[in-house]
């Protein structure tokens, strides 16, 4: 049976088209190799 | 040879002097990046875009440039309902890749038909709205805020999947059963939707979701990316087109009744639950009431019964005077307390001492 308090914690608010702006300058946009770069960097 | 990231030439090693980018692991990275991309586009061909985002997603984080990915990841996004994160996919794309990007004409599309795009933010504010309200354990109006929002947008399948579970709940089976067939026919490996197929043991449709992945199949083998892509775009502006030119007047009017009448619910829900608040008040007040009495009903009691028990103590004293055991019998009662005894009690009391007082004077002499 479904346990409405456990299946709630399954949905998070969704991103509204006003906080797009700020959701990408928060965002730190990294892929493979930017990490493999940091990592390098770092040694 | 020239650098894969930068274009840089350069000779006799991997890594480019200018961003220091290792060109073979970029090579790889790259290549991975592509093969997560058409996995993703052929789990979208089969319904499948619960795994289309996943390996979307993957695909970027192996190659955050891959305008494609992004770009498709927003329309799977888009086609959802979660009109923010499509925006957001479409802008850093456009913003990596400025040369002929898809993402640059789906941002001007929304831009240009603004009404689309408020309503289609409307259902997502509706939607975290609800999830307010759920915190605060307010269910009936987050099932108010979740029929909105499916209203405004039926292809929002995180509200589809949330209303479902409150229908669920509220044990309105039928209708949180036709929501989840609904989500299904939309992605058929939505693992929440699944979840609630089987709370509710739907299986007469597992034959039809079937057929609708073998057509899909057969559909889009036959088309290519950029096809399909294509397809997408002009499904979009189809749905705008239909929106802007076809959809009546009237159809206006009545959404704007519907608003209105769900705006007066919304009005008489708040009302009920203001009364029931102050009914509820009413009622503590009342038990605090009667507590009150109840405590003090039993301190009477027990004053009762404790004057009861003392004047049932001249009643020990009657044998000693027959035994003529005088001085017992004065000890007795010289010890019971006749607070509050009623008077003619006490002159019979008073009577007896006198009698036992001249039997022991009597005695000694």
């Amino acid at each position: 049976m479904i346990d409405l308090k456990e299946e709630l914690k399954k949905y998070e608010p969704v991103l509204e088209v006003d906080s797009v702006e700020k959701s990408i300058k928060s965002d730190e946009i990294k892929d493979i190799m930017d990490l493999l770069q940091y990592i390098s960097e770092n040694k | 040879m020239k650098c894969p990231n930068c274009n840089y030439a350069f000779e006799n090693s991997n890594i480019c002097p200018n961003c220091e980018i290792d060109t073979v692991l970029f090579a790889k990275t790259t290549l991975v990046s592509g093969r997560l991309y058409n996995k993703g586009l052929n789990q979208i061909k089969a319904g499948d875009l619960s795994g289309a985002i996943e390996s979307l997603i993957r695909s970027i984080e192996f190659n955050k440039v891959n305008s494609h990915s992004r770009n498709l990841l927003g329309l799977v996004y888009f086609e959802i309902g979660m009109i923010g994160d499509a925006l957001k996919h479409w802008i850093i794309s456009a913003n990596y890749d400025k040369e002929n990007n898809l993402a640059e004409e789906y941002i001007k599309r929304l831009q240009d038909d603004t009404a689309t795009l408020e309503r289609l933010n409307d259902a997502v504010e509706m939607y975290n709205q609800a999830i307010i309200y759920l915190e605060q354990n307010s269910g009936h109006m987050a099932i108010i805020q979740l029929e909105k929002a499916v209203e405004y947008n039926p292809k929002f399948l995180k509200a589809q999947n949330l209303l479902a579970v409150m229908y669920l709940v509220q044990e309105e089976n039928r209708r949180a059963s036709d929501i989840v067939k609904k989500v299904l026919s939309i992605d058929v490996t939505n693992e929440l939707a699944i979840r609630y197929s089987e709370a509710l043991n739907i299986n007469g449709d597992e034959p039809e979701k079937a057929n609708i992945v073998v057509k899909e199949k057969t559909l889009f083998q036959k088309l290519h990316i950029s096809k399909i892509i294509a397809l997408i775009v002009g499904v979009l502006c189809t749905v705008a087109a239909f929106e802007i030119f076809i959809i009546p007047s009237s159809s206006t009017t009545q959404l704007d009744d519907v608003r209105i009448a769900s705006s007066q619910i919304e009005q008489q829900y708040q009302r009920i639950l203001a009364e029931r608040d102050e009914y509820l008040q009413h009622m503590i007040e009342e038990v605090e009431r009667l507590k009150e009495l109840n405590v003090q009903l039993n301190v009477e009691r027990e004053q009762e019964l404790d004057l009861y028990i003392r004047m049932s103590q001249i009643n020990i004293v009657l044998p000693y005077i027959l035994e003529e055991l005088y001085e017992e019998a004065r000890y007795i009662i010289d010890s019971i307390n006749m607070q509050d005894f009623p008077w003619e009690l006490l002159q019979s009391i008073e009577m007896i001492r006198e009698e036992i007082y001249q039997r022991i004077e009597y005695n000694n002499e």
